[in-house]
């Protein structure tokens, strides 16, 4: 089998364990072919019992036939469908499961290459279309078979009437398909217009402002009115095209069966079969046409789900973070927090992000990352995180290279708040007590004072009870910030990571974080990014980053002396920036 | 009949006026000619057929062949024309509502557009007038054909053998009593796999978007385990949809075989018995089937229900009241040369007075700005001087004439407006620029661009002035956008520009080049600035501290700075 067909194997190992609930529904799926094959059979003896003198006894028999045939039609569709729905929920549990925590397990970078909306229309419409392809997994036997069994039902009943029966009906397909194409080369023009005509309506609804106030109405109302006419236009050539269309379906669907029936008629009439066959024949007719249809359709979804799960796969088949390495040492090293050893960094091998940086983050001190964006500031911090792989040097945490142990172990030592630090939709106990595991309510509500956010939380429907919405929408820029410092309160790491985590806040939060953080950095090693100089002023050393490598470094007060990018940089800000004030004197290591 | 139960649900057949009747006639015909001249034709020649089969009858055989031909003829020639009818007519009738629609869109005033929100104004010119679409050309299509087919063969039932047919009635209605009652558990359980679906999703997401919060904290495991219990939940709950559908599947077969196994074994007992022949059965074999149809009705009925709602909230939108404008004749000039002048004015949201006795004056060529904390009113101004709004008292004067005195056109005209948000238009950067003055040349709108700080960046684009906006074009930054709204707005060559700053922060370099942008501008015009950064406007001639919707301050920079005023404390927290 080709690389493509492989694809979909792999999925189905997911179902390995449920195989028997596969094999009923074949099986179930054979027993249906054998019923629906032989009904007709059972209505040809009932009918020609008809022209049989005092056939009440055979009448009798037929009737009992036919009855069993349909019970047993009817339980065979049952565990049909039912043993099919087993197999596709358990296998598609495991995969949806199996993928999710895969995705979780996959180091950074990996996870990285995916938009997360891109990873979400893989757990959806990708695995939808692959749950829409395993119910319909045995129809691949199922159809096939009913072909199969009907033409040769069909051969035996009268072979004449067959040949003209797919002769006619495979004409009139084929010449069907002909006649409804030329359609689809218009709709690529309708779309076009029905897009011309809704823009104009956002225009006129999102710019109402500027619609008025530079009197466009008229102009607008014009273009509209242009739109829509040679839309109608369009329309009106796709129903003269398309009544043309209709007339030869019309056509092409109705003749053939009166062909068929004005044939088999008169082959009757002529004595070449029974009634009772010619009956049968009719019936067994949906079965020429319905499974070639059928497979079309199975043939398409088949290659949909074949996307899929390559798409899944790619996802599957990344190597997941490492785990196996040395863990992490305490007390190897007790002055460094942080050590930066010639380390260089790109994300592609391509352009390098980091060139060469050296810096040390003494126990309990303060570094300060500058720069303009895009300098690689927060990079530095993913890199402390162990969430890409260096291009060269050593990054040591308490004299541990990160590259050599265990990624879980080095973790355990940081915690991190960011701008976009995620509150799960839990309740509010549970997002901050996921910062120590088996945490206490009385820890959490401790941390949730310090990180001042115990006052809002009991002000809260349910208080610490209350359930976040996703992303936190229930919440406040600044509350849903002072529920993630919580977190990192009760994490208590050694190592705290800050990465501009007020900058998109209003002036009351940032306060309140501001002070939450003075009193949480007591004997914390920080590193932190910030582009307000007042935030950064009081730490211990400022490193500034310009194109990945650090351009300056000292204190403010060694910086500021000199004529460096610095002193720019700071008295530019000096000049233009609101709200400074807020910062004076602000200090995360006082 | 709908319209009398319920005054609120619209007639979707009312907008078509003159278009009802071919409509009507169309619909009509279309359907009845589908459904017995192609349809139940089939049960009647089949009929003939097998009788002649059996009874050797040659004559009957030539009657199924003349009967099946003449029909077919008949839906050939036939058919086209009444499709063509109903269609141009619906056709007809959706450019009318759409143009309509949206022609009364533009009228509405801003009051609107600020109450309700645009997806869902949007929402009502494309997909509710969509749903009437619908409603022409699919539902009452079906509903007519319903009819047709399903009465039709259910009366040719009971014409060729009554026993027959009231035997099928009566399975029919059985098998669809019991199908109502399995839906209706079918919903509730479609119902909550949804929910779970999305609770599942929800913690998905979780994995992704909180990948490194999650790693930070170690909580993998626990972020895992959260999801692979939605997950169970929602396999349990797909479990059941499926045993009960697995059940729908076997009672659907069930009775369908009931019904035609029971029509066959009766029929051939009757045939037997002489009271019946072989052709009546064949034909009621097939009628059955369509019968079956009726019962659509129901699902297509409720359909059209749903389809009901999309054209109520046409209708409102038509039936929301347009912009309206005192217009007065007695011409009120001011006294002194002013270009912009407001009197004594008054304006209230609702009950939530916003302008309070407030007046503020422009002269002709000198620049003012208007400062105060976010919801002191400021940005009403602009509106006021606009016209987008109607003033509770007091008097506005543009131009020495009050503005009851212009017609909204005409006020209009008078300012150009950068508002804080800068719409740009679907289209060419050019095509935006020439929106502030329709028959600018290309020479006045790059004179226009440059004029704001604009031209260098646009020529920086791919195409230049030609570059597309919006996803696949140009991919604009806030102050860029703003720079070209700007240079719309100065291409429009009005006496007055009104400039509403953006709120959101630009970087620095953007900013100085609006800052150079306003300077230049303030040479040649009359410009009223809405500020929201005091570092933009200290070379004004004139500012305005706003609080409460009053004045409470007027002088220059430097004249507000000297004692210890409002201006200089916010201008100190500000840009100290």
């Amino acid at each position: 089998m080709n690389k493509r067909g492989n694809q979909i194997i792999s999925i189905l190992s997911f179902g390995k364990s449920y195989k028997m609930w596969l094999f009923t529904c074949i099986l179930f799926s054979l027993l249906d072919v054998a019923v629906n094959i032989l009904i007709p059979y059972a209505g040809k003896k009932i009918v020609d019992i008809i022209s049989i003198e005092n056939g009440n006894e055979e009448f009798l028999t037929s009737v009992w036939f036919m009855v069993t045939l349909l019970l047993m039609g009817t339980i065979n569709i049952f565990f049909r469908k039912l043993s099919i729905s087993r197999f596709t929920e358990y296998t598609i549990r495991n995969l949806r499961n199996n993928l999710t925590s895969h995705i979780q397990k996959l180091p950074f970078n990996s996870f990285k290459k995916h938009h997360s909306g891109d990873l979400a229309s893989r757990s959806n419409t990708d695995i939808d279309l692959i749950t829409t392809l395993l119910t319909q997994i045995s129809d691949f036997i199922y159809e096939p078979l009913i072909f199969i069994c009907a033409v040769i039902y069909g051969l035996i009943l009268n072979w004449k009437l067959l040949l003209v029966t797919v002769i006619v009906l495979g004409l009139a397909t084929v010449l069907n398909n002909f006649a409804t194409k030329p359609i689809s080369k218009f709709s690529s023009k309708l779309q076009k217009e029905f897009g011309r005509a809704n823009s104009l309506i956002q225009d006129t609804v999102k710019g109402n402002y500027i619609v008025k106030s530079f009197n466009l109405k008229k102009v607008l109302q014009n273009n509209y009115q242009s739109s829509q006419t040679s839309l109608y236009n369009l329309e009106m050539q796709i129903v003269k095209r398309r009544l043309f269309t209709l007339t030869i379906t019309t056509f092409l669907l109705t003749f053939p069966l009166v062909v068929i029936n004005l044939y088999g008629g008169s082959l009757t009439f002529a004595g070449e079969m029974t009634i009772g066959e010619f009956t049968a024949f009719i019936a067994i007719i949906a079965y020429l046409g319905h499974p070639v249809i059928r497979l079309i359709t199975l043939v398409s979804n088949m290659k949909a789900a074949n996307g899929a799960a390559e798409r899944i796969n790619e996802i599957l088949n990344y190597k997941i973070e490492e785990t196996s390495k040395d863990k992490y040492i305490t007390n190897k090293e007790t002055d460094i927090a942080v050590a930066f050893e010639n380390v260089s960094f790109s994300y592609d091998d391509k352009t390098t992000v980091l060139t060469d940086i050296n810096f040390k983050l003494p126990k309990n001190k303060t570094v300060a990352l500058v720069g303009v964006s895009g300098g690689g500031k927060s990079t530095i911090l993913n890199l402390v995180c162990g969430f890409y792989n260096i291009t060269n040097g050593k990054i040591k945490v308490f004299g541990n290279e990160i590259n050599k142990i265990d990624l879980k172990t080095l973790r355990a030592q940081i915690s991190m708040v960011t701008q976009d630090t995620h509150i799960y939709p839990t309740t509010v106990a549970k997002n901050i007590g996921y910062g120590k595991k088996n945490s206490t309510r009385e820890e959490i509500i401790n941390a949730a004072k310090i990180s001042n956010a115990h006052e809002f939380i009991v002000n809260l429907s349910d208080g610490y009870d209350t359930i976040l919405t996703e992303s936190g929408s229930n919440l406040s820029g600044g509350q849903k910030q002072r529920i993630t410092i919580a977190r990192a309160i009760l994490k208590d790491a050694p190592i705290l990571l800050l990465d501009e985590p007020t900058s998109a806040l209003d002036n009351n939060s940032e306060k309140l974080i501001d002070e939450a953080l003075k009193k949480f950095t007591k004997n914390k090693s920080v590193l932190v990014v910030a582009h307000r100089f007042s935030t950064i002023k009081n730490a211990d050393e400022i490193l500034l980053l310009n194109n990945g490598q650090i351009a300056e470094r000292g204190n403010h007060d060694e910086l500021i002396e000199s004529d460096t990018l610095y002193r720019k940089l700071y008295l530019k800000q000096y000049k233009e920036s609101e709200n400074n004030n807020l910062f004076e004197g602000m200090s995360y290591n006082a | 009949m709908l319209n009398r139960r319920n005054r609120n649900i619209y007639n979707p057949l009312g907008f078509m006026e003159k278009n009802f009747l071919p409509y009507i006639i169309g619909i009509i015909g279309e359907n009845a000619i589908q459904a017995f001249c192609v349809n139940i034709v089939l049960a009647v020649l089949m009929k003939d057929i097998f009788n002649a089969a059996v009874e050797f009858n040659r004559s009957l055989l030539i009657r199924a062949v003349i009967i099946a031909l003449s029909s077919l003829m008949i839906a050939l020639a036939l058919k086209p024309i009444f499709t063509y009818m109903y269609s141009k007519a619906a056709k007809k009738t959706m450019k009318k509502i759409r143009l309509k629609a949206y022609n009364h869109m533009t009228e509405l005033p801003v009051s609107y557009f600020e109450r309700e929100h645009s997806g869902d104004t949007m929402s009502r010119l494309t997909n509710d007038i969509k749903v009437i679409e619908d409603i022409y050309n699919v539902q009452i299509k079906r509903i007519c054909f319903i009819l047709f087919l399903g009465v039709g063969s259910t009366a040719l039932m009971f014409i060729y053998e009554w026993k027959l047919a009231l035997f099928a009635v009566i399975v029919e209605i059985l098998s669809v009593f019991i199908s109502v009652r399995i839906a209706k558990r079918m919903r509730k359980i479609s119902d909550r796999v949804q929910i779970k679906k999305s609770k599942t999703n929800e913690k998905f997401l979780d994995v992704v978007v909180g990948f490194k919060t999650t790693k930070i904290f170690q909580i993998e495991d626990e972020i895992v385990d959260d999801y692979k219990e939605q997950s169970d939940n929602l396999t349990k709950q797909i479990k059941k949809r499926d045993n009960l559908n697995a059940l729908i599947n076997a009672a659907g077969l069930f009775f369908y075989s009931a019904k035609s196994t029971g029509i066959l074994i009766l029929g051939i007992y009757m045939i037997m018995k002489n009271s019946a022949d072989i052709g009546t059965l064949v034909a009621i074999f097939n009628l059955q089937n369509n019968m079956g149809v009726l019962f659509n009705l129901g699902d297509i009925l409720g359909k059209l229900q749903n389809s009901m709602a999309g054209v109520g909230r046409v209708a409102n939108l038509l039936d929301e009241k347009t912009e309206s404008h005192k217009f007065d004749d007695l011409v009120k000039k001011t006294p002194n040369d002013s270009m912009i002048k407001l009197k004594d004015v008054v304006f209230s949201y609702d009950d939530k007075k916003v302008l309070d006795n407030l007046s503020i004056t422009a002269k002709k060529g000198e620049s003012i700005a208007l400062v105060g904390k976010s919801g002191c009113g400021k940005s009403t101004i602009a509106k006021l001087l606009l016209g987008f709004y109607e003033l509770k008292d007091g008097d506005i004067f543009i131009d020495n004439k009050s503005v009851y005195n212009y017609s909204l056109e005409e006020l209009r005209n008078k300012l150009a407006y950068v508002p804080q948000n800068p719409y740009l238009f679907d289209g060419t950067i050019k095509d935006n620029i020439r929106y502030g003055h329709l028959n600018s040349t290309d020479e006045e709108i790059i004179s226009s661009a440059k004029m704001a700080n604009a031209h260098d960046f646009i020529m920086e684009q791919e195409n230049g002035y030609d570059t597309l906006i919006g996803e696949e074009g140009a991919k604009l930054s806030g102050g860029q956008k703003q720079r070209i709204a700007i240079a719309r707005a100065i291409n429009k060559g009005s006496s007055i520009l009104l400039l509403d700053e953006a709120t959101s922060a630009l970087d620095s370099e953007a900013e100085e080049k609006i800052q150079q942008t306003i300077d230049r501008l303030m040479k040649s015009n009359t410009v009223l600035i809405i500020a929201h950064r005091l570092a933009t406007i200290k070379n004004v001639d004139k500012i305005y501290v706003i609080d409460d919707g009053k004045v409470v301050e007027c002088g220059s920079h430097e004249q507000l700075m000297l004692n210890e005023s409002l201006y200089s404390k916010l201008y100190k927290t500000q840009c100290s």
